[in-house]
C-alpha cells in the first residue's frame, strides 16, 4: 500500500507552527443555558460510597438526523435505593433519571428530543456510563451503544428522529459493568464491528468499606478485574462475541477508555486500552480475526519506571507529526498524564516528562480526553476534563481537589504548556468533569467541545478559532466498500513544504464517549492544501491535490 | 474462686516489674508492734490481716480491703496496714484511694520503704505530675540504683514540662535496658522537649529572626503542614537571603510534592550556597530530570555520584537520564551498578524496566524480553506482599 510519506519522499516532519498564527489562542465559550442544554446529570450519590456513582458522565456528539449538525446525548447515571432486603434498585424511570438527547436547531440552541427519540433509557434497571457511535447496520443513520453498570443497550436509529432497542435482536448486549465502547472495523469487511471495555468485578452485594475515619470511595485494587467483548458484526445486523476467538477475552483489566488506531502501519487497526490501577493494554490485530496483546513489549504497559497508574481516559493519535500515531492516557494527581511517543518498530517512549505533561498534570485528574488540533495551527493540542474520583479527596490530601477546570495545553513542536488561563472563563471554572466528546458543533471549522459533568450540568464549550487567522479543513468520509463514515481509514494531507499530517476515522476514544466522525486538519496560514491522501480500509488510496482550505470536503470511497 | 476485680492495667513495662515489688511489700508485712495489745489490735485483728493479705492475693480485692479496713478502725495508726489498704486499692485501679492510704502511711511512718515510690507513680497516672515527680525524687533518693523509680521519675519531669531533668535519668535506665521502646520513645520526647524549649527561647529573644521563622517552619515541617513551613522558610529566607537549611528544605518539600519547577529554583539557589552538596546535587538533577532536562541534570547525577559511595538510587537515576538522550551505554552501566547496588526488590523492579527500555531502543529483543521477565517476577512479589 502506497504511503504518503513516499509518496513526498519521506519528509515527515517538518512543523507547521512557524506558518501558524503567532500566541493567540483560541478562547472557549459555554453556551449550554442559553443553547437550551438543561440536562443535569444525576450519580444518585449515596453514603455508601458506591464506586458507580462516582465513574459516569458519558456524552456523545452524533449527527443523528443527518441534518450536517452535530446533535448532543448525554447519559445519565441513576437513582440508588436500598430495599428493605438489602438490595440495591437502580432507578431510572423518573425523569430526573433519563439520558438526554438535543437536536441541534443550528442556530446555536438545541431542542430536547429523549423522549420522542426513545432513549431515555427509562426501561431498563441499568446505572449509565457512556456511549458509543456509528452506522452498525449501514443504513445511512448512526446508532446509539449505551454503556451501563448491569448491561448494555443498542439503539437502531430509524430514520425519522426515532431509535429503536436492538440489543437482543442483535445480540448486543453485554452484562456486568461496561464503560468505553466504540465501533470500528477489526477485520475490513465493510461493517462496524464493537469493542466494549469492562471495568471490573463489582456488585453492590460485595459492601466493602473502605476509608479509617470517614467513607471513601473503594480504590479498584479491591476488586477483580474483567475481561473487555470484542462483537464482531456479522452483517445482517447482529453481532457474534469473538471475545474468547480473538484473544480480547484472555485478558482480564480494569478497563475505562479504548481509542483505536493502526499503530504498526500494517493497515489492521489496533486497539489501545486505559486500565486503572492495572498494566494497560496494546491489542495488535493480526490480521485473521486475532489479536495479540503488546503492552509490555512496547512499553506501553506501565509508566516508565515500570509503575501502576488509574488508565481513565484515552487518545491515540499522532501528536508530533511524525506520522505514526501515539497514546495518551489520563490518569489521577500525583500519577502524570502518560503520553508515549510511537517510535515504530522499538516500540512507544514514554514522553511524559520531556513534554512538559509530567510539570502541568502532577495535580490533575483526568478522564475524557483528546488530542486535536484545537487552534487550526497544524499541531494537535490537549483537552482534558478533569475532577478527582474521590469527592472527599481535600480530607486526604489538602494539596488536591475534587472539583477541577478543564485542561487546555497547546501544543507548541511536541511540547505542551498550558494555556488554559487564556482560553476562557470555562478554564476557571471547577466542575467534577468525566466524559468529554469533541467535535464541530456550529460548523464553523473548530472543534468544539461537550464535557459531562458528574451531578451537574454539562459543559458545552464553543471554540472561536476559526476567527483567527488559521485556516482549517474538514473532511466527511462516505463509504462505499469500507466501514460507514470510512471507520479505520487514515488521511494524510501535506502542505507545500512536505509538512504532513495524519489523522485516523474514529468516534471513539476520550472517556465513555463518542466524537464527530469527520476529519479535521488545522493548516496555520496555509490556505490550500497540496496534497491529501486517503488510506481506505478496504485497500483503495485515494489522493486529492490543491484542495482548498476553510470547507468540509466531502470524499467519497471509489467503487474498486 | 472468683476474682471481684480485674487488675489494673499498666502500659509502661518497667512498672509491671514495679508492681511485682509492691506484691512483695505486701507479704513481708510485719509483725504487729508491741503494745498493739492495748491499742486493740487483737489476735482476732492479726488473723483478719492474714485474711485480707490472703485475700489480696488471691484477686478477691472487696473482702481483702473490708478486711484492712476493718482492722485499721481498732489500730488506725499501723501505717503498714495503711499500705496494704493502698495496694489493694492501686490493684483495682482505685488510684485515687489507693493515693490517700499510702499518703497516710507515710504521713505516720515517713521512713516506710518503697511506699513513695508507688505513691509516686500513682499520682503521675492521675496527673499530678507536679507532686508525683516530689514524691519520686524523695523515693529515688532513698533508692538511687531502683531503675522503675528512675523511670517513672524521669516520666513525671517529663509530664511536668522539664524535659531536661528527664533526659538524665531516661538515659541511666536505657543503659540497662538499651531496646526497652517505651524508654526510647519518652527519651526522644524528651529531646525534642528540650529542642522545643530552645526554639521557644529563641523565640522569645528573637521572635523575627530568620532562624526563629527556620525553626517555625521546621516545626510546621515535621507536623506535615508543607505549606505553612514554605511560608515560613520564605520569611527566614527575605531575613537571611544565605540560610542554608532554608534553602534545602524549600527544594526537598517542592520536590517531594511534584513541584519540580519550584524545587529546581531552590536546589539551585540551595547549590550556589552549598556547591559541593552531593545530596543537592541529586535532588537539582531528579527534578531537572523530572521537568524533562534530562541534557542539563546528568552532571548534577554525575556530581552526587563523584561526592559518595556508590549510591544505587543515584546510579538508577543518571542511568535513567542517560537513556533519555541516548547514551545508551553510559546508561547501561549506571543500570547495571544500581541493580548490583540495589538490595530493594521494587527499586530493583524499575531499573529491570529501564534496561528492558533500553534494550528495546537498541532493538535487542532478547536482552529487553529478559528484564521484563525479571521486572514482572519482581513486581508479582511486591505485588503480593502488597496484598497480603
Amino acid at each position: 500500500m502506497p504511503r504518503l510519506g513516499l509518496l513526498l519522499g519521506g519528509v515527515l516532519l517538518a512543523p507547521l507552527a512557524g506558518r501558524a498564527e503567532g500566541d493567540r489562542f483560541p478562547v472557549f465559550r459555554d453556551r449550554r443555558e442559553p443553547a437550551g442544554v438543561t440536562f443535569k446529570h444525576r450519580s444518585g450519590r449515596t453514603g455508601d460510597k458506591y464506586l458507580i456513582e462516582t465513574m459516569g458522565g458519558g456524552a456523545a456528539v452524533i449527527d443523528y438526523d443527518n441534518d450536517g449538525r452535530l446533535d448532543l446525548f448525554f447519559v445519565n447515571g441513576g437513582g440508588l435505593a436500598r430495599n428493605a432486603d438489602g438490595t440495591v434498585a437502580i432507578q431510572r424511570s423518573r425523569p430526573e433519571y433519563f439520558n438526554r438527547l438535543y437536536r441541534n436547531n443550528g442556530d446555536g440552541t438545541f431542542a430536547e428530543v429523549a423522549q420522542e427519540a426513545g432513549v431515555t433509557g427509562a426501561e431498563k434497571p441499568y446505572y449509565g456510563m457512556g456511549a458509543a457511535t456509528g452506522d452498525y447496520n449501514n443504513d445511512g443513520f448512526t446508532d446509539l451503544y449505551v454503556t451501563h453498570y448491569g448491561g448494555t443497550t443498542l439503539l437502531r436509529n430509524n430514520g425519522d428522529g426515532t431509535f429503536a432497542d436492538a440489543t437482543d435482536a442483535a445480540g448486543a448486549n453485554v452484562s456486568g459493568w461496561s464503560a468505553s465502547a466504540g465501533f470500528f472495523d477489526y477485520d475490513r469487511d465493510g461493517d462496524l464491528d464493537l469493542f466494549v471495555t469492562r471495568y471490573l468485578d463489582w456488585s453492590f452485594a460485595q459492601r466493602i468499606a473502605c476509608g479509617e475515619s470517614f467513607r471513601v470511595y473503594c480504590t479498584p485494587k479491591k476488586y477483580g478485574a474483567a475481561a473487555n467483548v470484542l462483537l464482531r458484526n456479522n452483517g445482517d445486523g447482529t453481532f457474534a462475541d469473538v471475545s474468547a476467538a480473538s484473544g480480547i477475552g484472555a485478558v482480564a483489566g480494569k478497563a475505562l477508555g479504548v481509542a483505536f488506531n493502526d499503530y504498526d502501519g500494517d493497515g489492521w487497526t489496533d486497539i489501545c486500552v486505559a486500565n486503572d490501577s492495572t498494566a494497560q493494554f496494546l491489542f495488535r490485530n493480526r490480521g485473521d480475526g486475532t489479536f495479540a496483546e503488546q503492552a509490555l513489549e512496547t512499553g506501553l504497559a506501565f509508566n516508565e519506571d515500570g509503575g501502576i497508574y488509574s488508565g481513565m481516559g484515552i487518545d491515540f493519535a499522532d501528536y508530533d507529526n511524525d506520522g505514526k500515531p501515539d497514546v495518551l492516557i489520563t490518569n489521577l494527581a500525583k500519577e502524570l498524564y502518560a503520553l508515549y511517543r510511537n517510535d515504530g518498530p522499538t516500540g512507544f517512549t514514554y514522553l511524559t516528562r520531556q513534554s512538559r505533561l509530567a510539570t502541568i498534570s502532577a495535580r490533575l485528574s483526568g478522564w475524557g480526553v483528546r488530542l486535536a488540533d484545537f487552534d487550526n495551527d497544524g499541531w494537535k493540542d490537549l483537552f482534558v476534563a478533569q475532577g478527582h474520583v474521590l469527592d472527599n479527596i481535600e480530607r486526604i490530601d489538602e494539596s488536591l481537589v475534587y472539583r477541577q477546570p478543564p485542561l487546555l495545553a497547546r501544543n507548541i513542536g511536541g511540547r505542551f504548556e498550558d494555556v488554559s488561563g487564556r482560553a476562557g472563563d470555562a478554564f476557571s471554572r471547577d466542575a467534577a468533569g468525566r466524559g468529554a466528546a469533541f467535535g464541530d458543533l456550529d460548523n464553523d471549522g473548530d472543534i468544539d467541545a461537550v464535557i459531562g459533568v458528574l451531578d451537574n450540568r454539562p459543559l458545552v464549550l464553543y471554540n472561536n478559532a476559526s476567527e483567527g487567522k488559521n485556516n482549517w479543513l474538514t473532511i466527511e468520509l462516505v463509504a462505499v466498500r469500507s466501514a460507514p463514515a470510512g471507520a479505520g481509514a487514515v488521511v494524510s494531507i501535506a502542505g507545500p513544504d512536505g509538512a504532513v499530517q495524519r489523522r485516523f476515522a474514529s468516534t471513539a476514544g476520550s472517556y465513555l464517549s463518542a466524537s464527530d466522525p469527520r476529519i479535521h486538519f488545522g493548516l496555520g496560514t496555509e490556505n490550500v492544501v497540496e496534497t491529501l491522501e486517503v488510506q481506505w480500509p478496504s485497500g483503495t488510496v485515494q489522493t486529492l491535490r490543491k484542495a482548498r482550505a476553510n470547507r468540509l470536503l466531502t470524499i467519497t470511497e471509489p467503487q474498486e | 474462686m472468683t476474682r471481684d476485680t480485674q487488675r489494673h492495667p499498666r502500659r509502661f513495662p518497667v512498672f509491671r516489674r514495679f508492681a511485682g515489688a509492691a506484691v512483695a511489700l505486701c507479704l513481708s508485712l510485719p509483725a504487729p508492734p508491741a503494745g498493739a495489745q492495748q491499742g486493740g489490735f487483737s489476735p482476732e485483728a492479726i488473723a483478719r490481716v492474714k485474711a485480707a493479705v490472703a485475700a489480696r492475693e488471691q484477686g478477691r480485692f472487696e473482702e481483702a480491703a473490708a478486711g484492712f479496713e476493718a482492722v485499721l478502725r481498732q489500730a488506725p495508726q499501723l501505717a503498714e496496714l495503711h499500705l496494704n489498704l493502698g495496694l489493694v486499692r492501686h490493684e483495682q485501679g482505685r488510684l485515687q484511694q489507693a493515693v490517700e492510704s499510702f499518703a497516710k502511711a507515710l504521713e505516720i511512718k515517713p521512713d516506710l520503704e518503697r511506699v513513695r515510690g508507688l505513691l509516686g507513680f500513682d499520682l503521675l497516672q492521675l496527673g499530678r505530675v507536679r507532686e508525683a515527680a516530689g514524691q519520686l525524687e524523695k523515693a529515688y533518693a532513698e533508692e538511687s540504683g531502683n531503675e522503675e523509680i528512675a523511670a517513672w521519675l524521669g516520666l513525671a519531669y517529663l509530664r511536668a514540662g522539664e524535659p531536661g531533668k528527664a533526659i538524665p535519668l531516661f538515659h541511666a535506665v536505657l543503659e540497662a535496658k538499651p531496646a526497652d521502646a517505651d524508654l526510647l520513645y519518652y527519651l526522644g520526647q524528651a529531646h525534642t522537649g528540650v529542642a522545643l524549649g530552645f526554639q521557644a527561647e529563641l523565640l522569645r529573644l528573637a521572635p523575627d529572626s530568620a532562624r526563629a521563622h527556620l525553626a517555625v517552619a521546621e516545626d510546621h515541617r515535621l507536623n506535615g503542614r508543607e505549606k505553612e513551613a514554605l511560608a515560613e522558610y520564605a520569611i527566614a529566607l527575605e531575613r537571611d537571603p544565605n540560610l542554608r537549611e532554608a534553602r534545602e528544605a524549600q527544594a526537598e518539600i517542592y520536590r517531594g510534592q511534584g513541584n519540580h519547577e519550584a524545587a529546581a529554583e531552590a536546589y539551585e539557589a540551595a547549590l550556589r550556597l552549598t556547591p559541593q552538596s552531593s545530596a543537592l546535587h541529586y535532588g537539582y538533577g531528579d527534578s531537572l530530570l523530572h521537568l524533562g532536562q534530562a541534557p542539563q541534570a546528568i552532571p548534577h547525577l554525575r556530581r552526587a555520584l563523584a561526592g559518595e559511595p556508590p549510591v544505587a538510587g543515584a546510579h538508577a537515576l543518571l542511568g535513567k537520564a542517560l537513556l533519555d538522550v541516548g547514551e545508551l551505554a553510559a546508561a547501561e552501566r549506571n543500570l547495571r551498578q544500581a541493580l548490583a547496588l540495589e538490595p530493594d526488590a521494587q527499586a530493583q523492579m524499575r531499573v529491570h524496566y529501564h534496561l528492558a527500555r533500553l534494550y528495546r531502543k537498541r532493538a535487542d529483543s532478547q536482552a529487553a524480553a529478559a528484564h521484563l521477565a525479571a521486572f514482572r517476577a519482581l513486581q508479582e512479589k511486591v505485588l503480593a506482599a502488597d496484598r497480603k
